[in-house]
């Protein structure tokens, strides 16, 4: 019966500040519209290499160079998710002049023209080179681009140094002009073909630390769990403000257990932050279109399981700080930094490798990337593991704050005798 | 002034003593500068690393691992499978090339599907492209091996039908076909059949920044003595991180600072004190001073600090220092107008740190990246968080800007406006108090 008491008392108090009830409710769903605006290029951000374009100029303008257009433009047409931010390297068709103009403005990184006559003089041995043009200012840029024209001008050295060892060998056995009737035309394409056939070689696979989620799905789990530790600071203001005032002390001396007090904060806290839970949810669903088909028991364990981790670090707070403005000054501070340390700001891919060891000992760290698994629909093993890793946590932080809870208890009743 | 000086050196007492508070504006700063300036870092490398495991180790693996090797731009790293993987989740490397086991016998199979597994983040761009370059290499000795084939097959064929030349009648295979295969690799040696026509030129276009070079600003003269300068930065995401960070705990620190003005009003001695002549007017601006110093005190010890830890001079620039300052006033006058509305210090340090993380936040002090714009950006700009970090982005990027431009800039303006609009409210709010 005092367990219910204490909580409807907690409630009443949290729900009596109209400002602070607006702000606990309408936040959330604007900070992840404001995270998403500002911070969602992180998720896909490439450390090494921006995206950039690469202008063809076709000047030989045959069936043949064609081709080879065609194939420089299908090479990089992997397919790219709708939603990311992130552009792949592009080939544009364009004519010299043009190219020209887009080089000097910056919106191509280099230019690739085939002469005239390129695929005349290959067939006769003479090789036209192909003209390759890149901006010096941009010196990664340009090795790139080099690189990958000079892979493949060797593509068609191989060819013709194949077709060169056939004419060799064949007129060692029999004839030189004997290749030429019966076998060059054969050789030319077979040798084209077998170089040109290197995508086959790729398996590709593609790995991440993110499980595959939307920047939506992504935001909505860091921020879930920054909020759900926001609750937390309600009931370390609700413990510290009964220090403050006295009511812990006489609370000490009335029938109430330690065990009911934390209970009954406890469940406040998971109150408030279900309430908040679904102040972000239903609208992320609903607007930002956030995968919730997972099954709700998974959910309800994760958001349970956070709560009570949020709970215990709360209560660990709130024992720990002498005032109220100590309470709420760590609480703040501890959840800001938890969240930059655990990746609910910044993804933790972007993280330096020593802020991503720290993360390790965070909250933000474990519920999030459970969250994630929930959203992106794939519950793996780790799913579990960041649910034991929760509840280890939660009971270290608890069995911590009961030890220091009974000190304090002592040392008030050796004052007061 | 006697009075003023008394008050400030009073207050500076108080403020002062809470040492670990002052500590705790100073470290947590750093941190979280640590990882914004880390994560909103947008400079590039010189070089594209990649990953490259060889569980074949025969000659043909190492062949294709020393040709990739030479290329410029890319940087090789051997290592085995499983740290090779565990790169490219970490985003250490574009992404990582594991030849695979039977690689040389697959290729002289002929069978060349799947031989090498290419591993790659979702955010990989050049991915597709190395495997381009990688593939050129691999076609060499793909070509090496079918022009052999081709010809010992050619010699076994014309040998049926009794076509060779007598010279040619007994050639063992193996040899033939070894030959014929050194044969097409030695033509390499000349250079490759096909060249291109490298050509570098210059754009015109110098305000693109790229591939982390800084562009240095004309007009905006470092401060005299300081021997840094922007290119010396070397890491602008850092300054803007850093001063993102400054601007977000100046604010922390003097909206926690303030509660002075609620504090003596709850406790009635403002209403004792305004009835001696003058104090009103000596206790407010004692208590302003008493801000400001402890602000100054803030931003020196973390540019101090940002200085010798990241090598970063926030204030290298006269702009900068002066940007700061109109930024400080803007939120002593705001802490103070809002205490003055606050009945207790309870609600001042319970809302405090809340108002500072929101205003951080939609402020753009954790995502202070210069090239944001767009809805972030113009909401950002209702904060004094979001104008002062406007005013730094614009003066640390500009260029032919002066210190009038700064003060006659609309940012500035705003904000000077606000602090003396606010600081007058406020001070007409506590001489109100006394009816």
């Amino acid at each position: 019966m005092r367990i219910p008491i204490i909580i409807k008392n907690d409630l009443k108090l949290f729900f009596s500040d109209w400002k602070a009830v607006i702000l606990f409710f309408g936040l959330p769903i604007a900070f992840v519209s404001i995270f998403i605006s500002s911070l969602s290029p992180l998720l896909d951000m490439n450390r090494f290499v921006d995206s950039f374009n690469i202008a063809l100029v076709d000047k030989d303008d045959t069936v043949e160079s064609r081709v080879l257009i065609n194939q420089f433009i299908s090479s990089q047409s992997a397919e790219y998710d709708i939603d990311s931010t992130r552009n792949p390297i592009s080939f544009i068709k364009t004519d010299e002049a043009s190219a020209m103009d887009m080089l000097n403005n910056g919106d191509v990184a280099g230019v690739i023209i085939i002469p005239e006559g390129f695929v005349y003089s290959m067939s006769i041995g003479e090789n036209k080179p192909l003209k390759v043009i890149t901006d010096s200012s941009r010196p990664l840029y340009a090795l790139f681009i080099k690189n990958y024209m000079e892979s493949y001008a060797n593509i068609i050295s191989a060819a013709q140094n194949g077709i060169m060892t056939a004419y060799v060998y064949y007129d060692k056995f029999v004839s030189g002009k004997e290749f030429y009737d019966e076998k060059y035309a054969d050789v030319v394409t077979s040798f084209s073909l077998k170089a040109l056939s290197k995508n086959d070689l790729f398996v590709n696979k593609e790995v991440s630390y993110i499980p595959n989620v939307t920047k939506y799905e992504y935001f909505t789990a860091a921020l879930l769990v920054v909020f759900i530790m926001f609750s937390g600071i309600m009931g370390i203001k609700f413990t510290a403000s009964e220090k403050l005032h006295g009511i812990s002390d006489r609370l000490s001396v009335s029938p109430l257990k330690d065990a009911e007090l934390i209970l009954a904060r406890f469940i406040t806290v998971f109150i408030l932050s279900l309430l908040q839970f679904f102040a972000l949810i239903v609208p992320a669903g609903l607007i930002f279109k956030i995968y919730l088909n997972a099954s709700p028991v998974y959910m309800l364990i994760m958001f349970v399981t956070t709560v009570f981790t949020v709970s215990a670090c709360a209560i660990f707070v709130a024992v720990i700080s002498p005032t109220p403005a100590a309470a709420d000054l760590a609480g703040s501070l501890g959840t800001l930094l938890m969240a930059a340390i655990g990746g609910s700001i910044y993804p933790l891919t972007s993280l330096p490798d020593g802020i991503k060891s720290l993360s390790y000992l965070t909250i933000n760290r474990w519920a999030v990337d459970g969250f994630l698994q929930i959203f992106s629909g794939q519950i793996s093993a780790s799913y579990y593991h960041d649910i034991g890793i929760l509840m280890l946590m939660g009971a270290v932080y608890i069995f911590i704050s009961i030890i220091l809870l009974k000190l304090q208890k002592g040392n008030v009743l050796r004052i007061r005798s | 002034m006697h009075k003023i000086l008394t008050v400030l050196k009073y207050k500076l007492k108080i403020l002062l003593s809470d040492k670990s508070f002052m500590l705790a504006m100073t470290v947590i700063p750093l941190i979280l500068t640590i990882i914004t300036g880390y994560a909103l870092k947008f400079e590039k490398e010189n070089k594209i690393p990649l990953a490259v495991c060889d569980l074949d180790k025969t000659d043909y693996s190492k062949t294709v691992i020393d040709l990739i090797s030479k290329k410029d731009g890319l940087e090789i790293i051997i290592t085995d499978e499983e740290t090779a993987v565990e790169m490219v989740r970490d985003y250490k490397v574009e992404a990582a090339y594991i030849i695979k086991e039977g690689f040389k016998e697959n290729l002289i199979k002929g069978n060349t599907n799947g031989i090498i597994e290419q591993v790659s983040s979702p955010s990989s761009i050049a991915s597709n492209m190395i495997g381009e370059i990688i593939g050129g290499e691999i076609s060499r000795i793909i070509i090496n091996i079918t022009a052999a084939d081709w010809v010992v097959s050619e010699y076994n064929s014309l040998k049926a039908d009794n076509r060779l030349k007598s010279a040619y009648s007994e050639k063992d295979v193996d040899v033939l076909w070894q030959e014929a295969w050194d044969y097409t690799d030695s033509l390499w040696a000349s250079g490759p059949a096909m060249t291109i026509d490298y050509i570098e030129i210059e754009s015109s276009n110098v305000t693109e920044n790229p591939d982390n070079i800084n562009v240095e600003s004309s007009m905006n003269k470092p401060v005299p003595g300081s021997s840094m300068n922007k290119s010396a930065f070397g890491t602008d995401s850092i300054s803007s991180a850093a001063f993102g960070m400054l601007t977000a705990f100046i604010m922390f620190m003097l909206m926690f600072n303030s509660s002075w003005l609620v504090e003596e009003k709850e406790n009635g001695t403002l209403k004792r004190i305004i009835s001696g002549p003058g104090a009103i007017s000596a206790l407010f601006i004692g208590n302003i001073l008493s801000l400001i110093f402890i602000g100054l005190i803030q931003i020196v010890l973390f540019s101090f600090i940002c200085t010798i830890v990241f090598k970063v001079n926030l204030f290298a620039y006269v702009s900068n220092i002066c940007i700061i300052i109109i930024y400080l006033f803007s939120v002593i006058s705001l802490s103070l107008f809002i205490s003055s509305f606050l009945k207790t210090r309870i609600q001042l340090q319970a809302g405090a740190p809340l108002f500072s993380i929101i205003t951080g936040f939609i402020g753009g002090c954790f995502w202070n990246i210069p090239q944001a714009g767009g809805f972030v950006k113009t909401i950002s700009l209702f904060t004094p968080q979001g104008l002062a970090l406007d005013l730094f982005n614009i003066f640390s990027a500009g260029a032919n800007l002066s210190l009038v431009n700064l003060l006659t800039s609309w940012q500035a303006v705003v904000l000077i406006l606000s602090s003396i609009l606010l600081t007058v409210l406020s001070y007409v709010r506590i001489k109100n108090l006394r009816y």
